[in-house]
């Protein structure tokens, strides 16, 4: 699904350059849970950017389920990213001023589909998610595992093939983020490709591989039993 | 789509309550004020459109300019019209009419005061009116025949059609025949009347030349070229008139153009000012502009908070046009709101603007279509105007860097979000300052030493039947009187600014000159100057016991000494036209008075000559009354006039009053200013209150360890209203010369003014930095005062 090779990102201020990717080759194939860990500024959030389609590489090849998006300009991006990613937060990100309803229905409305259509999607995540008796409740009304759940819906209300999470147990306790790193290893199993960015080791062992990273490069890949 | 962005606009309004309520404040108040003068404005453009012919309709007005002086009435004179229709084919119709003051009209009951226009039978081919009784052919076709309009008639016979061809008459005048009752006069008039007579056309002072009381109206055949016309007019009347030295115009004014575009002497009525229309359409607007400036200042000092947002939506798969889509849809909604409480507004202000304008206008005569049109037009283009940037500047941002909290301060933005508030109190202050320098134009302009005194003079209307009889009897009853000190008669009242265009001839080299002049003409008699404190400079005053006096003397002023180039004026003679072909007579100067106001101070001293009127041409008596017996002096002038007027009601006026009445429109114009002043500010301020709030709470933490680590209250005061008070300063410092420029181009329209003074500047910009402090202050005490830990732990 995912294969990048030789990708480069520099940020560069006025005095300093700093490489948060560094000729990063890697593979992930459909149906592949995959973690990313390595200590902070390796350069995981950049690559789990470049992925999502959200930032572009200055240099190297990113191929997206055999084309080539590296070059792709906003609108391309965007266009692809809406039928194809989901995203799970660590901060949740969810809209305050929308409901639990809307802010899962979102996706759906920016796909362009009809109401009815998008009630009925809406409606089943929710229940799947076991958070439907919330539909109507604000974000501040839920606690940190709800709302990660929530999160989780909203990811996957337009079935998208890759689920990209960052951190996504970072602000939740231990049985809350057992409860999410659940969710994501049964959508896993039911096809999904996921991308995990985690300091967890704990949370890592539920992929079936961890890419260890440091100064922008993958240094170590380990295959989980 | 539509739905979630109104969805979460209202829900922002409803979050963001205190920035929402300062948002429809300002907008509120600024389309009020708008929607306000634009109905003011579409009125005034309706001036005199109801006349069929309104098209081809002409005023015939006058220039006339000698080497001393000139006149620019809305009158000409009598010979003018026939002069016109014999020679010009492209004129289908002319018509004269005449109208002065106010006059008694009675049947049985008691005598009614109405307003009469004496005219040809021509009037009702130019003019358009309604006929309820008699038509326009035939109602002024035969001689002592009266016009009533639909109020008068019920006023006199109870019911409107009662009237017809009943017998009214002028107070000791011959009785005349009702035979045309019209509808009201529309107050879109630049001329009333309440009753039509006839125009006598033999009478003296129409068949002069050099007599200017009469309007005249032209109706031009269709497809006549006015401009064309205009000068075969002028070339002909300068043959005409056979002054050399003179030149001659006869403006044609289209008559819709006249309410707002003619300010002559002798105007029929109050006319509007188009210039003033603009300014204060430009100032609404500006009110408009500040609360736009509000909106767009505080949604982007808001930005923070709606970054999350603008992020989650973008890795939601929003494009860039949606959220700007989204943005705007909040202002549209947030303006559509303003412009709804404003509809709502504009009912509650309308009875203020009435006093202003002295009628009743309201938006909703131009019809339910054209208020929703004009409220969607107005509500999408402010909408647009205010949510344009916001919607561009926070659109624009990078999703990562948001949802993770990485913000850059760009320069630009607080350069742009500066550079709004020092506008907006740029304005602040030049409209404090042309307000301030208004009403002391207007202070200077009411207690200004006219060169008389007007205080304690009381102005009566004389009827012609005691003017005949008995006026001197009833000066010397009225003298009898502790209370009153003196009594004058004159042919004109002061402080009407009517007393105008007069034609006479001066003596030049020991000769009669052969270029007349044109001046100011009064009537008094020998007690007018004492009674009015007029100083003598030069001469001597009028005198009852020297015959001449009355016939063969006059009195002039400074100015008309300084413009004849007299050194010795005592003996200089002065031909005056009497009225009957251009004949003259002459007179002798037997005194010079000092310069006196006769009008407003918007008019310069003209020349003036004093004539010693005869007692039946005096219909205006100044009674000068103590103060301290000032209620008794006026019962006895009531009974005593009782006892020599049986037929009149008595009509009196408080001099100073009268002349106060010429800064009416100049005060009500002073507080329009005053109110559109007050609003700018407020709305300017209440931006500057949601910004403080603004910063103090994204510098929160930063006062919090400022505190910890020892500063006091007035420290953290200083340091986060600094800023803004650097912005007001600038202001002041943008405002000063273009205030002193807008004031300067005010202050020209009146012939005598005040200084503008460098300390007006000072004090306003100091009230400026002084408004803005304390809003500034209110909110940064708020933070500065709190307990540090608060906002340490927040963060």
């Amino acid at each position: 699904m995912i294969k990048i090779s030789g990708l480069e990102k520099i940020y560069r201020t006025e005095d300093v350059e700093t490489i948060a990717l560094n000729k990063l080759s890697f593979e992930v194939s459909d149906g592949e849970f995959v973690a990313v860990m390595g200590p902070s500024g390796c350069g995981k959030s950049t690559l789990l950017n470049i992925v999502g389609l959200l930032d572009d590489p200055d240099s190297g090849s990113f191929l997206f389920n055999g084309i080539e998006v590296a070059k792709f300009n906003e609108r391309k991006r965007a266009e692809l990213r809406k039928r194809n990613i989901g995203f799970v937060f660590q901060s949740f990100n969810l809209i305050d001023e929308l409901t639990v309803f809307e802010n899962v229905e979102l996706p759906l409305i920016y796909l362009g589909v009809k109401s009815p259509d998008r009630k009925k999607r809406v409606e089943e995540v929710l229940d799947k998610m076991q958070i439907m008796h919330r539909r109507n409740h604000f974000p501040q009304q839920l606690s940190g595992g709800q709302q990660q759940r929530v999160a989780v819906a909203r990811a996957v209300v337009n079935n998208p093939k890759l689920i990209l999470a960052d951190e996504p147990t970072g602000n939740l306790d231990s049985s809350n983020g057992n409860e999410v790193m659940t969710l994501l290893t049964d959508l896993n199993e039911k096809g999904t490709t996921i991308i995990m960015v985690t300091h967890s080791e704990h949370d890592a062992r539920f992929s079936h591989r961890i890419i260890r990273m440091l100064d922008g490069q993958a240094v170590i890949e380990n295959i989980m039993a | 789509m539509l739905r979630n962005y109104l969805k979460i606009a209202l829900r922002n309004l409803r979050k963001h309550r205190f920035i929402s309520f300062i948002n429809i404040v300002g907008l509120t108040i600024g389309l009020t004020s708008c929607l306000l003068i634009l109905t003011y404005f579409l009125d005034e453009l309706q001036y005199d459109n109801y006349h069929k012919n309104a098209d081809r309709l002409y005023r015939v007005a006058l220039d006339w300019k000698w080497k001393t002086g000139d006149i620019h009435t809305a009158t000409t004179s009598g010979p003018i019209a026939p002069l016109l229709k014999q020679n010009f084919p492209e004129i289908e119709s002319t018509v004269r009419f005449f109208t002065e003051g106010t006059e008694f009209i009675k049947t049985s009951g008691e005598p009614l005061k109405v307003t009469p226009l004496f005219t040809e039978s021509s009037f009702f081919k130019l003019f358009s009116y309604s006929f309820i009784y008699g038509d326009a052919p035939t109602a002024l076709s035969e001689p002592n025949s009266i016009i009533l309009t639909e109020s008068i008639a019920r006023k006199m016979f109870g019911e409107a059609s009662m009237a017809a061809g009943k017998v009214v008459s002028y107070l000791n005048g011959a009785p005349q025949k009702v035979t045309g009752i019209i509808k009201d006069v529309p107050a879109q008039s630049h001329f009333s009347f309440d009753v039509i007579g006839i125009l006598d056309t033999k009478s003296d002072f129409i068949k002069a030349f050099q007599n200017f009381s009469i309007y005249t109206y032209v109706l031009l055949k269709e497809g006549a070229d006015p401009a064309k016309l205009e000068v075969k007019m002028n070339a002909l009347v300068t043959r005409e008139a056979n002054d050399p030295g003179s030149v001659i115009r006869l403006p044609l004014q289209h008559i819709t153009s006249i309410h707002l575009h003619s300010h002559l002497a002798n105007e029929l009525g109050a006319n509007g000012n188009i210039l003033y229309l603009y300014i204060f359409f430009t100032v609404a607007g500006i009110v408009l502009l500040l609360a736009c400036i509000n909106y767009i200042n505080l949604a982007t000092a808001q930005s923070i908070k709606r970054a999350k947002e603008v992020g989650i939506r973008k890795v939601m798969g929003s494009a860039r046009w949606q959220l700007i889509l989204q943005f705007f849809t909040e202002s549209l909604l947030l303006v559509l709101f303003a412009s709804l409480l404003s509809l709502l507004l504009m009912e509650l202000v309308s009875p203020f603007l009435q006093d202003i304008t002295g009628r009743r206008i309201s938006i909703w005569s131009n019809g339910w279509i054209f208020v929703t049109g004009v409220l969607l037009l107005v509500a999408v283009g402010v909408g647009l105007l205010s949510g344009i940037y916001p919607a561009i500047f926070l659109s624009r941002y990078k999703p990562i860097s948001v949802l993770k909290g990485v913000f850059t301060k760009s320069p630009s933005n607080t350069f742009f979000k500066s550079s709004l508030v020092v506008f907006q109190f740029t304005i602040s202050t030049t409209l404090m300052v042309f307000t301030w320098i208004s009403y002391k134009q207007i202070n200077f302009a009411m207690n200004k030493d006219l060169g008389f005194t007007k205080d304690q003079v009381i102005g009566l209307r004389i009827s012609q039947q005691m003017r005949k009889t008995n006026l001197q009897a009833f000066k010397t009853q009225l003298l009898q009187n502790p209370g009153i000190s003196g009594a004058a008669s004159t042919t004109l009242p002061l402080g009407n600014d009517n007393i105008e265009g007069q034609g006479f001839v001066l003596e030049t080299d020991g000769h009669k000159s052969d270029n007349s002049s044109i001046g100011q003409l009064l009537g008094i008699d020998a007690d007018y100057l004492g009674v009015m404190k007029i100083p003598l400079l030069q001469g001597r005053n009028f005198s009852a016991q020297v015959a001449t006096d009355s016939t063969q003397a006059v009195i002039v002023n400074e100015t008309l000494v300084k413009n004849a180039g007299w050194k010795n004026p005592v003996g200089k003679r002065v031909w005056l036209f009497t009225g009957e072909n251009d004949v003259t007579t002459e007179a002798k100067v037997i005194g010079v008075v000092k310069d006196f106001h006769t009008s407003s101070i918007h008019k310069t001293i003209a020349p003036l000559v004093l004539f010693m009127a005869p007692p039946q041409e005096a219909d205006n008596l100044y009674v000068k009354i103590k103060p301290e017996n000032a209620t008794t002096a006026l019962a006895y002038i009531q009974t005593t006039f009782k006892q020599f007027d049986r037929y009149n009601p008595l009509e009196f006026y408080f001099l100073d009053q009268n002349f106060a009445r010429q800064y009416n429109e100049d005060e009500k114009k002073g507080n329009l200013f005053l109110l559109f002043t007050s609003l700018a500010i407020l709305i300017a301020c209440l931006g500057l209150f949601g910004l403080a709030a603004f910063t103090v709470e994204q510098r929160a933490k930063e006062i919090g360890i400022r505190k910890v680590l020892g500063a006091t209250v007035q420290n953290l005061l200083f340091m986060l209203s600094k800023d803004f008070m650097l912005l007001v300063l600038i202001a002041f410092v943008i405002s000063t010369p273009i205030a002193w420029w807008v004031s300067n181009t005010w202050l020209q329209d009146f012939a005598y003014k005040v200084n503008v003074s460098w300390w007006i500047f000072a004090v306003s910009g100091l009230v400026a930095l002084t408004i803005a402090f304390f809003t500034v202050a209110v909110q940064a005490f708020k933070t500065a005062d709190a307990n540090p830990v608060k906002s340490l732990r927040t963060e």
